[in-house]
């Protein structure tokens, strides 16, 4: 589903170009459920963005569901986001002034495909996270974990083949991160969704299938493999 | 599911109501001001040439002056002799020749405020001097002391125990003369001198005779026959004029050439007030672009989300243009029909013959469209050209 090749990227500070990620390689394959794991600062939101085609590679491949992703024109990137990738951010970012059906709807607005069978999926998923009674709400009536929620279910929307988690329990605590984990769990396993998710929490890291570590711009090699 | 572009333009321009109203308050004066000035640009020039036109265009007026110095016999003003001259020219119907009296007027013993005035029988018809009671002269006044008074004379003299006022015997100079017909209120004219409301006319060749012919002719007012051009009619009075009396001063008047000048007048100053609009509405578009770049900065990060949800840069820009164009269009409409109503106000205060104008109407509302596209484009081509990620990153 997602192979990384060489992948370089710096950023600007002042003059020079500050490395983040030197020569980082990995492989993701569909339907699997993956932990990114590292020191603040090390790389992790980057290579996420990255993943997401929302930021641009220095030097190095990437393959995303067979398709390299190179040389796209914008338009083709966002309509790549739109229908390929569900991003699930730490602090939710739903808009404040669209009641929470609009916000889940959101990306539909963006979508090419077939728009009254994706919303009827929208009501369906809305239902099946148990956010469908606070349709008519607004974002600021929910508590976090209803929020996050609410932002899994946008991300879902124009049924991606990956999701991409940047610290989604961050901002939760313990029973509500537990709660988003066993969702993923559950999209994973029952849907085989792909899943990458970015995490501080080692314990929550340790249910996913596989966890990477972000260390100096590479993947550290003693990567462990999980069972389920 | 509010889906649709409008519904998040006005929940977008809803939700910062304040800023959006004074925007939208900017382009309503820049639209109204548009409609309101070229309308009444336009339907000044129409009363102006209404008015003109109820003058009769087959009107023609000329003063003629010796130069100043010259006081040979004749050479400054028309002879009796010339004006039957006129007659014979093609295309003129009434020859009206008329001469001021200098010479005090009295009735019952009291003094009237009136001037003399000495005229032909055609007088009436050049002058579209109509009466309330009694006759205009005629050709058999021309030797009798019979005089007609203006509107406001007879009531002047009614006011000093003079009744009935036809009828009545006036003192001119040192004469008496019957009044033989009073004069309705005459709407000034631009062609004629003379107030004829303040006027006491005798038959010209009287006055020339009890002024011992001291009163020279210097106006002379044609009235053209129907289907001549009055311009063409003009052309030959001048040149007989000049051909008669090299060395005077002719002015010619007449109101179809001023009609015509002021039509030409007409656009130059269309134009002057439609731009004198235009910049209020700049203004406004500028107020329009301010507030799209305050949006802009405010909602880089919902550009930045939207973007990872899959919105392309015509996308963006499309929300940000569409809120530009709607609150330009708005206030658009809000504009003109707050100036069409400034408009009927300001024709019934200065009186102007209104009529609802189609035209600065479309342009104000195309003007304003196009105001909200231009200075809109800016922004939202600036929030289309945002990086997704540099968006995203920005504070939340
Ligand atoms: N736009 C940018 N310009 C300059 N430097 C940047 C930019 N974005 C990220 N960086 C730098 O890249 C490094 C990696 O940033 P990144 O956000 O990927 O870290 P992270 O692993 O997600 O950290 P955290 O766990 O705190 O979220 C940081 O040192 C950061 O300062
Ligand atoms: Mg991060």
């Amino acid at each position: 589903m997602i192979k990384c090749e060489g992948w370089f990227k710096s950023y600007p500070v002042g003059q020079r170009m500050y490395p983040v990620l030197k020569g980082l390689e990995f492989e993701i394959d569909t339907g699997e459920f993956v932990a990114l794991m590292g020191r603040s600062g090390s790389g992790k939101t980057t290579v996420l963005n990255i993943l997401g085609l929302l930021d641009h590679l220095s030097a190095g491949t990437y393959w995303l569901a067979g398709q390299a992703m190179m040389g796209h024109s914008s338009r083709a990137l966002a309509a790549f986001r739109n229908t390929f990738i569900g991003f699930v951010f730490q602090h939710f970012f739903l808009l404040p002034r669209l009641n929470i059906l609009d916000n889940v709807c959101l990306p539909l607005q963006y979508y090419a495909g077939d728009r009254d069978q994706a919303y009827a999926h929208c009501l369906q998923l809305m239902k099946r996270l148990g956010i469908a009674e606070f349709a008519q709400q607004m974002p600021a009536q929910l508590s976090g974990g209803q929020q996050q929620r609410v932002a899994i279910c946008r991300a879902l929307a124009c049924k991606p083949k990956v999701l991409l988690a940047d610290e989604p329990t961050g901002a939760l605590d313990a029973q509500n991160s537990e709660e988003i984990m066993s969702l993923f769990k559950e999209l994973n396993e029952e849907d085989g969704l792909t899943v990458f998710m970015i995490t501080h929490d080692s314990e929550l890291a340790q249910q996913s299938q596989r966890v990477l570590h972000l260390v100096e711009g590479q993947i550290e090699l003693n990567t462990q493999e999980l069972s389920g | 599911m509010k889906l649709g572009l409008c519904a998040q333009v006005g929940a977008n321009l809803w939700s910062t109501k304040m800023r959006s109203l004074l925007a939208l308050l900017g382009v309503l004066i820049g639209t109204a001001a548009v409609v309101a000035l070229i309308s009444s640009g336009e339907l000044a020039t129409r009363t102006a040439i209404e008015q003109l036109r109820r003058m009769g265009t087959d009107l023609i007026s000329v003063s003629v002056y010796g130069l100043r110095g010259d006081h040979s016999a004749q050479s400054g003003s028309v002879s009796s002799q010339e004006v039957l001259g006129f007659s014979n020219i093609l295309g003129v119907k009434w020859v009206a020749p008329s001469a001021q009296w200098p010479v005090s007027v009295m009735a019952s013993g009291r003094s009237v405020d009136a001037s003399v005035l000495g005229v032909t029988p055609a007088w009436a018809h050049v002058a579209r001097f109509e009466l309330e009671a009694g006759r205009f002269l005629t050709g058999m006044d021309a030797q009798r002391l019979h005089c007609v008074v203006g509107a406001e004379v007879s009531e002047n003299m009614r006011q000093a125990g003079v009744f009935p006022v036809l009828g009545a015997w006036v003192q001119v100079g040192n004469q008496h003369c019957q009044i033989v017909g009073v004069g309705r209120r005459w709407p000034s004219n631009f062609f004629i001198m003379a107030n004829l409301n303040r006027s006491l006319m005798l038959p010209l060749t009287m006055v020339q005779s009890l002024s011992n012919a001291s009163v020279e002719i210097h106006d002379v007012a044609f009235k053209v026959m129907a289907g001549y051009a009055t311009q063409v009619v003009q052309n030959q009075l001048e040149s007989r004029l000049k051909q008669w009396k090299p060395k005077a001063q002719i002015y010619f008047k007449n109101p179809e050439a001023l009609i015509e000048q002021v039509t030409q007048q007409r656009q130059t100053l269309t134009i002057l007030l439609g731009v004198i609009g235009g910049i209020s509405l700049l203004v406004g578009g500028v107020g329009i672009m301010n507030i799209m770049l305050v949006a802009l900065a405010e909602r880089k990060h919902e550009i930045g989300l939207r973007m990872a949800l899959g919105a392309t840069q015509r996308d963006i820009r499309q929300l940000f243009l569409a809120e530009a164009v709607v609150l330009t269009v708005a206030g658009g409409v809000l504009g003109i029909l707050i100036g069409s109503l400034g408009v009927v106000v300001i024709a019934w205060i200065s009186a102007w013959y209104y009529t609802f104008l189609v035209i600065p109407v479309v342009i104000g509302f195309i003007v304003s469209c196009l105001v909200g596209v231009f200075f809109g484009f800016y922004p939202a081509y600036r929030a289309s050209l945002l990086e997704p990620i540099v968006a995203l990153r920005s504070g939340y």
